[in-house]
């Protein structure tokens, strides 16, 4: 079937970070409802350009397939009084489904008669089934922010023409005042007057034409080619920043490429600040030689009819005066901030709220030296908890274009400061998905629990999709940093002691309620991190259930609990039964203490197994500590053969209620000893 | 091609817009950050009457100036404004024609619509749009206006918002706000290079903290008191001068940053009891 249809929505330039979601949700809501109509297509593919996005398909067949299919209704004896005579409920299935009593057929089902009706389905022409289906589709491309259209209809920049066609056919639809239509306009430089496409197959070639490259692979391949000519000529390289060349392949609609210098004397300026200049002020690309920055810059301009060398030149003067300024600018910024050392600026962090309610920076930086104290006592790390966040206040970093630098400034002017490079490090890495150094990972670790808690403080938690403060990358980002540096950190104690100083702050909130919540949400965050190691479910909730504040154990935990699953199965089975089975007795017990009479201590084997659990108590619990855990699962193995013979001679639930409390305590310090490792009742055989 | 002078470039937009259908006004005579303060912004935009409008805005500043060391820096600066209500359907193809009038050519150079949400929390306004660039240089905020003084406008509007000097340097080619020729006798620097001079002194080292907060505190009273009384216009007129006020008094680096978000809550407070007090006023007419 070659049949070709075309949707392209023709709007004025939209945000980069728009397009691609919008095209994306055309797409899959396209893909879903042909695969709803159960209609067959060869090729789904989107396009988009700032001005344009859309869905091209082929393969689609005219129609929607015919198809009968038979509805069930209710029994006979209820669709009808008598024989031939139908009752109300019959009438009312028949008028459901506009069916005639001559299309009533009969079917036994279990032994009972039930009416059904056979229907015929399918058979509308595809161009009605889109006219009505796209209409809402297109309200409802999710946006960050919308303006007002009009009345009826918000979107995130005005929309100018809808092209809508089946072959050469206009598919006819109406969105507020926007007719569907088979017109086009091209790229601003051919003419602001709209162009025909007669046939939607024609419309990639219609378009290149005109100036535009609808295909966004098809921009990137031109981009790559002009690049890669521009790099040998100079013999250099870019560092590859998907983003950023994503950003400039979608500010044009034909990307031309151009090579642009600046004066030599700005390099002397911390390369992470012309970088982070050239790519937020002027959408373009630095240019290194190896690894060192040379003065160079690449930009990108729209303009696919622009042959006239002279012309260019003075584009490109323009730019390079556009980067001088920006430069200038930077450099200005960097000189203002090299008179005052870091420390100088904490003090002025107390004038500097945080986050409204919670306090100012500076209750912050104190919090931070705090928690990095309960890790470790050491003067570096002090001095980096409390320099942490002074580069905030620099002239730098206080500029919108420059706020990503972040954390490197604190870095980059430490150095300049003389700070030991420890501290440098450390300060330059802190919002760095992994820290490469220890004292980078602390302080990072303590930053992230420290907006965790506040986050929650305020009442945003993340749900389902709903994250604006990332939350969950910041957690995940914890675990991930103190499993890679095997770090001993509990992090009960650092969120327990991060909420007292909130508290402290006379900040009014209720803190076991937010503790709990913070708990159960890195408890959350572990059992995902551990499955995404490659370790089952249930594994990973027995595990983080016991041990959910140390990440570092909890993995190597479930480490050896999985490899005894594999190598000793039936031990492992035994346990879980086991485990599972003292775990109900237990469940509807109320002991009111835990000490266990030993007068009462009848049966041998109770003796016996309390013996040995007390034998191998300590070596076990100091098995934990040492994170020796094959040993630990040995030790609770060990305990086996006393638990069978204890249950299979000891009957719990004696008529003498001494006895029997005294046995269920047996009982519950067994689970606890298990407990020390996992939850042993969770896990599945 | 003969040389653009300032204020040919100045004239040639006016002109273009008046064949626009735009009434052509006058900046405001009072200190304002930019022609968006103007009334003829500020209040025309909160109806649902079509209103084109174009006018040039004198802008202060006060953080900017730089003793004119930076040749790309001042602390006032030339905005042509131009509001049509309801924003016009080909609006983009209209400006880049304005662009065209002055003298540049649109196939020889970059132009780009760059993503920028323009906001005023001081005026409780904000709109979508762009910056327009030129060849990196941003020469136009071009906004649709959403909310202006915290209310929801029911027709919208588009602000188009020049630069003048940055245009006039790309048309002269010069790489210095100073050295901008305003006609054939006289350039940008001849007439404000002592004015930007004296007043980067001002605005940074003369403004007296204490007297200016009494001011700002009787302005907010003030205005408060008029637009109670049905008064908008004159009430309005001190809601731009504690806006102001607070502009000096944040380049003279005494009010801090937990400070600053009060300060503007209480200017924008002002600006939408001001908007209110329009709408219902002209609804009674």
């Amino acid at each position: 079937m070659k049949n070709y249809f075309l949707l392209e929505i023709l709007t004025e330039e939209l945000p980069v970070s728009y397009i691609k979601p919008a095209v994306l949700f055309l797409k899959d809501n396209f893909i879903n409802f042909l695969k709803e109509n159960e209609i067959e297509f060869n090729e789904i593919k989107e396009f988009f350009t700032p001005r344009r996005i859309g869905i091209f398909i082929n393969g689609l067949p005219e129609k929607r397939k015919v198809k009968f299919i038979e509805i069930q209704g209710p029994p006979k004896n209820i669709a009808f009084l008598k024989e031939g005579i139908l009752s109300e409920q019959g009438k009312g299935f028949l008028k459901a489904n506009k069916a005639k009593e001559k299309d009533i057929i009969i079917k036994k089902i279990n032994e009972k008669e039930y009416i059904f009706v056979k229907k015929k389905i399918g058979g509308e022409s595809l161009k009605k089934l889109i006219s009505q289906f796209l209409p809402n589709i297109i309200r409802n491309i999710p946006f960050p922010k919308r303006m007002k259209i009009s009345e009826n209809l918000t979107f995130a920049r005005p929309i100018h023409s809808i092209c809508l066609l089946f072959n050469n056919q206009i598919i006819k639809f109406k969105i507020d005042n926007i007719k569907s239509s088979n017109f086009t306009y091209p790229h601003r430089d051919k003419s602001f007057k709209k162009i025909k496409i007669k046939n939607a197959k024609e419309y990639f070639d219609i378009l290149r034409k005109n100036g535009v490259i609808a295909l966004y692979e098809e921009r990137e391949k031109i981009f790559y080619q002009n690049l890669k000519k521009i790099l040998k000529k100079i013999d250099a390289q870019i560092i590859e920043e998907k983003e950023l060349i994503f950003e400039m392949l979608n500010i044009c609609e034909y990307p031309s490429l151009i090579l642009c210098e600046f004066k030599k004397d700005y390099l002397s300026l911390p390369k992470e600040i012309i970088i982070t200049g050239l790519k937020n002020y002027l959408h373009s690309l630095a240019v290194f030689k190896d690894n060192k920055l040379l003065p160079y810059f690449i930009v990108v301009i729209n303009k696919p009819f622009l042959k006239d060398k002279k012309a260019i030149n003075e584009i490109k003067n323009w730019y390079e005066k556009a980067c001088e300024a920006r430069l200038e600018d930077a450099k200005y910024y960097f000189n203002e901030d090299l008179k005052k050392p870091l420390e100088e600026l904490i003090e002025e962090e107390k004038k500097v709220i945080w986050i409204e309610d919670l306090g100012s920076l500076y209750d912050k930086t104190e919090r931070l030296v705090a928690l990095t104290k309960i890790i470790k006592e050491d003067e570096d790390l002090k001095k980096i908890a409390y320099l942490s966040k002074t580069d905030l206040l620099t002239n730098m970093v206080r500029e919108k274009e420059f706020t990503s630098l972040q954390g490197k400034m604190g870095g980059i002017y430490g150095k300049y400061f003389n700070y030991p490079q420890i501290i440098c490090d450390a300060l330059y890495e802190q919002y760095e998905d992994l820290p490469k150094t220890i004292y980078g990972a602390y302080l990072t670790i303590v930053d992230r629990i420290d907006n965790i808690n506040a986050s929650f403080i305020k009442g945003e938690i993340p749900k389902g999709s709903y994250d604006p403060f990332g939350l969950k990358k910041q957690a995940d980002n914890i675990i991930n940093t103190i499993v890679y540096h095997n770090l001993d950190i509990n992090l009960k104690n650092l969120i327990n002691a991060d909420l007292e100083l909130f508290w402290q702050l006379k900040v009014n909130f209720d803190i076991e309620k937010i503790e709990r919540e913070v708990s159960s949400f890195f408890k959350e965050r572990l059992e995902l991190y551990i499955q995404e190691k490659g370790y089952s479910y249930d594994i990973a909730r027995a595990i983080t259930k016991i041990i959910w504040w140390n990440p570092k154990s909890a993995v190597k935990r479930c480490e050896y609990l999985k490899r005894l699953k594999a190598e000793k199965k039936e031990d492992y089975e035994k346990i879980v039964i086991g485990q599972k089975r003292v775990r109900n007795i237990l469940k509807e017990v109320n002991l009111e203490n835990l000490d266990i009479n030993e007068n009462l201590l009848i049966k041998e084997e109770e003796r016996e197994l309390l013996k040995y659990r007390k034998e191998i108590a300590k070596d076990y619990e100091e098995a934990l500590n040492k994170e020796d855990y094959e040993k630990a699962l040995n030790y609770l193995l060990s305990l086996r053969p006393y638990i069978d013979k204890f249950f299979d001679n000891v009957f719990v639930m004696d008529e003498n209620l001494d006895i029997r409390n005294n046995r269920l305590k047996i009982l519950k310090s067994l689970k606890d000893i298990f407990d020390k490792y996992c939850d042993f009742s969770e896990c599945v055989i | 091609m003969k040389k653009k002078h300032f204020q040919d470039i100045l004239l040639t937009l006016q002109y273009f817009w008046s064949k626009e259908g735009c009434l052509i006004y006058s900046p405001y005579n009072s200190e304002v950050g930019a022609g968006t303060f103007n009334p003829a912004t500020f209040f025309k935009v909160l109806d649902e009457k079509p209103w084109r409008v174009c006018y040039p805005e004198p802008s202060k500043r006060p953080r900017d100036g730089r003793y004119c060391q930076n040749p790309l820096r001042v602390q006032q600066y030339w905005q042509l404004q131009v509001i049509l209500k309801p924003a016009p359907q080909n609006i983009q193809e209209i400006y880049l024609k304005s662009l065209e009038a002055i003298g540049i050519n649109l196939k020889n150079n970059d132009i780009k619509f760059i993503e920028d949400d323009w906001e005023s929390p001081t005026l409780g306004a904000w709109g979508v749009g762009w910056q327009v660039e030129l060849n990196g240089i941003e020469i136009t905020q071009f906004t649709y206006f959403q909310q202006m003084g915290g209310l929801d406008l029911k027709v919208i509007p588009v602000e188009i918002t020049y630069g003048l000097e940055r245009i006039a340097m790309f048309l002269q080619g010069v790489f210095s706000i100073f050295q901008i020729e305003w006609n054939k006798d006289f350039t940008w620097g001849d007439v404000y290079f002592q004015n930007e001079e004296e007043f980067s002194f001002f605005n940074f080292q003369e403004v007296l903290p204490e007297e200016y907060l009494k001011l700002f505190n009787f302005y907010e009273k003030e205005a408060k008191r008029l637009l109670e009384k049905g008064l908008v216009y004159p009430g309005y007129d001190y809601v731009i001068k504690c806006s102001h006020i607070f502009n000096l008094l944040e380049a003279r680096g005494v009010i801090s940053v937990s400070e600053r978000v009060n300060y503007i809550k209480r200017v924008r407070d002002l600006a939408k009891l001001a908007a209110l007090k329009y709408l219902e006023k002209t609804s009674t007419f």
